[in-house]
């Protein structure tokens, strides 16, 4: 590598560092940093989402000023026609921040059924599995205040117990596999992505264009879940 | 909706349960053994002499283990169960891959063949 290349990455992680100037976010990253409290290899799980955006960009800060390596997955579930192309979309505009994202496709047959929980077990099964073969221990993921507060609500309506109810935590061992699942935004509320979001314009480009597929599968009265997600989040505001 | 109040709830019940997981320790570690070799739990009496949530979730992680399951059993099921092991009648039930039965004062729980 010449030493051209060298002052052009150097510029490129002045430019993304910079943002952390600004008050609102150098709020965020700090709590998300005081959460994280890791100094080695991570691995984040992005969606798409503002929120999991938001998370690809502080995790990226983190990983320049703490110096370790961090891998980039997004899940390619290919359940709905565009899937393909939206994850492509997420993989460009991340690379603007100098984000390698890698996609894990799933491939071979659908399920008709139980869908939601199915293609959660999936994506799982696909992220632990690149963990391992990286030899990471950590594995990110967006979940927030809000997210917590939904998953409350939700259990509260269906009777569950205290175990139900207090949901998921910052940090569990995904099933005995030796995989530490790490939430570092689940002391921030959405409000905080939104800003995010509205500051560093490649977010509010994506988040517009997934906003319009979950709208039209609301339409379509599919999903219970995110049905139930609009109604929560209609009371919660 | 107040979302500080809110989030101090879920803190207060996070809480709870970890005093509750403590117990649940605590119950296993001093009325109930694992026999390795037979792969069988014997639990004595004492271990259904605690609250209703401390026996929940330590019989419902016995047969979680035994059974090696992934998900627990349900709730409704580990209650009936619960019932059943407290009536004099008892004798013997399957629940999530495993056999309890009772004998004397103890109750046995082995993986179902």
């Amino acid at each position: 590598m010449n030493l051209k290349n060298l002052s052009v990455q150097s510029k490129k992680h002045k430019k993304i560092l910079s943002h952390l100037k600004q008050k609102k976010i150098t709020k965020i990253y700090n709590e998300f940093s005081s959460s994280l409290k890791v100094k080695e290899n991570l691995a984040v799980a992005v969606s798409g989402g503002p929120d999991s955006l938001a998370l690809a960009y502080l995790t990226k800060c983190y990983s320049l000023k703490n110096k370790i390596k961090v891998k980039y997955y997004i899940v390619n579930h290919k359940l709905r026609k565009e899937a393909s192309l939206e994850t492509q979309i997420v993989r460009k505009v991340l690379r603007k921040i100098d984000i390698k994202c890698t996609i894990l496709n799933w491939n071979g047959k659908k399920p008709s059924k139980n869908i939601q929980a199915k293609a959660r077990d999936k994506r799982y099964f696909l992220l632990v599995n690149k963990c391992k073969k990286n030899n990471i221990k950590h594995l990110l993921i967006g979940h927030h205040l809000n997210d917590l507060f939904e998953n409350f609500l939700i259990r509260l309506t269906r009777g569950s117990g205290l175990n139900g109810l207090i949901s998921f935590s910052n940090n569990t061992e995904y099933r005995d596999q030796n995989l530490n699942i790490l939430r570092p935004l689940l002391n921030l509320e959405k409000i905080y992505f939104i800003f995010l979001k509205k500051y560093l314009v490649f977010l509010l480009r994506i988040h517009q264009i997934l906003m319009k597929i979950i709208k039209e599968l609301e339409l379509e009265n599919y999903y219970t879940h995110l049905k139930k997600r609009v109604w929560i989040q209609k009371s919660l505001n | 909706m107040d979302t500080k109040k809110l989030k101090l709830t879920i803190d207060n019940l996070k809480d709870s349960d970890k005093s509750i997981k403590f117990y649940v320790e605590k119950n296993l570690e001093k009325n109930s053994v694992f026999l390795k070799k037979n792969n069988i739990y014997i639990l004595n009496s004492n271990f259904l002499d605690q609250s209703h949530e401390v026996i929940f979730r330590s019989l419902t992680k016995i047969i979680q283990k035994l059974g090696k399951k992934y998900y627990p059993v349900r709730g409704k099921s580990i209650n009936e169960v619960i019932k059943g092991i407290s009536a004099k009648s008892f004798l013997k039930v399957t629940l999530g891959g495993c056999f309890i039965e009772r004998a004397n004062e103890t109750i046995l729980i082995s993986k179902e063949n």
